[in-house]
């Protein structure tokens, strides 16, 4: 599985100036690699002849 | 009927006393009022009493009841609302310290329609900061569960299942996102549904994610249930989103059985390894006696809906930036370090991911409508559990393992059915060895909120579960 180390979550919310602590660094790091693990589950699934609407894409939804 | 009866008493009971004026909204009034006063430093559950407020309007409807304008079942009603909700000259906090002081100038269009239909505003519901879950430090008093006072009572709606449960109100509006309403429907033992998407505005509520947050009723019966989400559903021009079909009677079916009716058990979201015991046996119970009122039963697969949580969590936080953004970057701490950590999060993660997440929550979309073409209703546990102890719910994770087991997969059984926008409620199921509620999710077609009323109806009608009262709010 792909994942980041502390240092290049941290370098990434520095250049992108989003002001993440040493106290959130932990937690902050952890969700991110759960989310590339996320996405490693989902290249499994038939996602890619799907359009990303909501359930709003259907008139008779609304 | 003595105090603590007319505090507990639903609102298919009270009605008829009100609109034959056996009992006053004023007489209601005053005991739930007493009873905020002398429970409410313990549960947590309300950040603001409007107690003139509710003693004048409880006073009008009194009067026009005498006078023969009765408005129907939720007239002199007690209520209170997730304080997510805008309430005009009542400050509207979102459980954050930051909204402290924000008292809106209008009403959200739900307290518009509760308002006309006669209910009596009692006050505004504790929850999670800006209804995110997880808040580690409570900025109006920690939430405690009713049942157990060293349990959570879940959320983000968390007020709102415990002034319910706890007979503080005869009823309340949470908030639904995530599962924020049927989770601490769960915990707590009370009914509470997400409604259909579209079903009822968003106007006037704190913002969550655009496309995901569904408002909706928390009550002691499915029949209550059913009447105040008829009050509060319809097209509003406030809310392109809402929908433009006629609102229809709720209640219409109840009293039907399930005779004939096709009840599918995810087996995803029953078997899995996450779900107590207790909770797969409540929920397998249940399937069993629906089989024996005349239901076909049967198991059935999805499972994409293994993936449901790690996709919600993948896009949610990012639907809804704009919020939060200067204040999040200029004083970070004002924020729970929940919220915060999350807010951060959704201000760093790459659009291919997000877009990624937003295509596979189509796809699991398609898949849940295209498994109801096949069952009238598909039943799972609510919460893969009894609610936790308040500290195993406040831990901070530092793993991978951790978020993806403890913060995706324990919302798998409530988000598929926000992503999927179909109809969802959880009804008690019974009580695990401990004395905690267990809930039972039933969820439909989309626009068939009728027919998930109808089942949960049979259910709670078969059974008692709504019958017993926590002991620590006895009296």
């Amino acid at each position: 599985m792909r994942e980041l180390t502390k240092e290049q979550i941290q370098t990434l919310a520095d250049t992108l100036g989003v002001p993440v602590g040493p106290e959130e660094l932990d937690e902050v790091a952890a969700r991110f690699n759960a989310l590339l693990w996320t996405m490693d589950k989902i290249d499994s699934l038939e996602w890619r002849d799907v359009d990303p609407v909501t359930w709003v894409s259907r008139p008779e939804d609304v | 009927m003595n105090s603590e009866d007319l505090a507990f008493a639903s609102i298919e009971t009270l009605a008829p006393l009100l609109q034959s004026r056996q009992v006053s909204s004023a007489e209601l009034t005053r005991n739930f009022l007493e009873r905020i006063e002398r429970h409410n430093d313990a549960l947590g559950a309300y950040i603001t009493v409007t107690a003139d407020h509710a003693l004048r309007s409880a006073q009008a409807a009194d009067d026009a009841i005498a006078r023969g304008d009765y408005r129907g079942p939720m007239h002199g009603i007690p209520i209170a609302l997730k304080d997510q909700l805008y309430t005009k000259g009542v400050r509207t906090t979102a459980g954050s310290s930051i909204l402290a002081d924000f008292v809106p100038d209008e009403d959200a269009t739900i307290v518009e329609r509760l308002d006309a239909a006669g209910a009596v505003l009692l006050g505004k519901l504790n929850l999670n900061e800006f209804a995110m879950g997880g808040t580690l430090a409570h900025t109006y008093g920690l939430p405690r569960n009713p049942w157990d006072l060293d349990r959570a009572p879940g959320g983000s709606s968390s007020g709102s299942g415990i002034a319910v449960a706890a007979g503080l109100a005869t009823a309340t509006i949470g908030e639904d996102t995530a599962g924020s309403i049927r989770n601490p429907a769960s915990f707590c033992g009370v009914v509470g549904i997400k409604a259909s998407s579209g079903t009822v505005s968003r106007h006037g509520i704190v913002p969550l994610s655009w496309s995901l947050d569904t408002a909706g009723p928390m009550t002691h019966t499915v029949r209550d249930c059913a009447w105040m989400l008829g009050a509060i559903a319809g097209r509003d021009e406030n809310d392109r989103l809402t929908s433009r079909r006629p609102v229809p009677d709720y209640t219409s079916r109840l009293g039907r059985g399930v005779e004939g009716l096709r009840v599918g058990m995810i087996r995803e979201l029953t078997q899995a390894e996450s779900v107590h015991p207790e909770t797969r046996q409540a929920v397998e119970a249940a399937a069993e006696q629906f089989a024996g009122m005349g239901a076909d039963v049967d198991e059935v697969s999805a499972p994409i809906v293994e993936y449901a949580g790690a996709i919600y969590m993948s896009f949610c936080d990012v639907d809804n930036p704009r919020l939060h953004e200067g204040r999040l970057y200029e004083s970070p701490e004002d924020y729970d370090y929940a919220t915060r950590v999350r807010l951060l999060l959704a201000n760093i993660v790459p659009a291919s991911m997000v877009s990624k997440a937003h295509r596979a929550r189509a796809l699991l979309r398609r898949e849940m409508h295209r498994l109801m073409e096949t069952v009238d209703v598909v039943v799972s546990p609510t919460t893969a559990g009894p609610a936790p102890p308040i500290e195993a719910a406040q831990t901070k994770v530092a793993t991978v393992d951790q978020v993806v087991h403890g913060v995706f997969g324990v919302r798998n059984n409530s988000t598929t059915f926000n992503m999927s926008g179909l109809p969802a409620v959880s009804v008690p199921c019974g009580f695990s060895a401990e004395g905690l509620p267990l809930g039972l999710q039933v969820a439909g077609r989309m626009h068939d909120d009728e027919t998930v009323f109808q089942v949960a109806h049979a259910y709670e009608q078969a059974n008692d579960w709504n019958s017993k009262r926590p002991e620590a709010v006895r009296g």
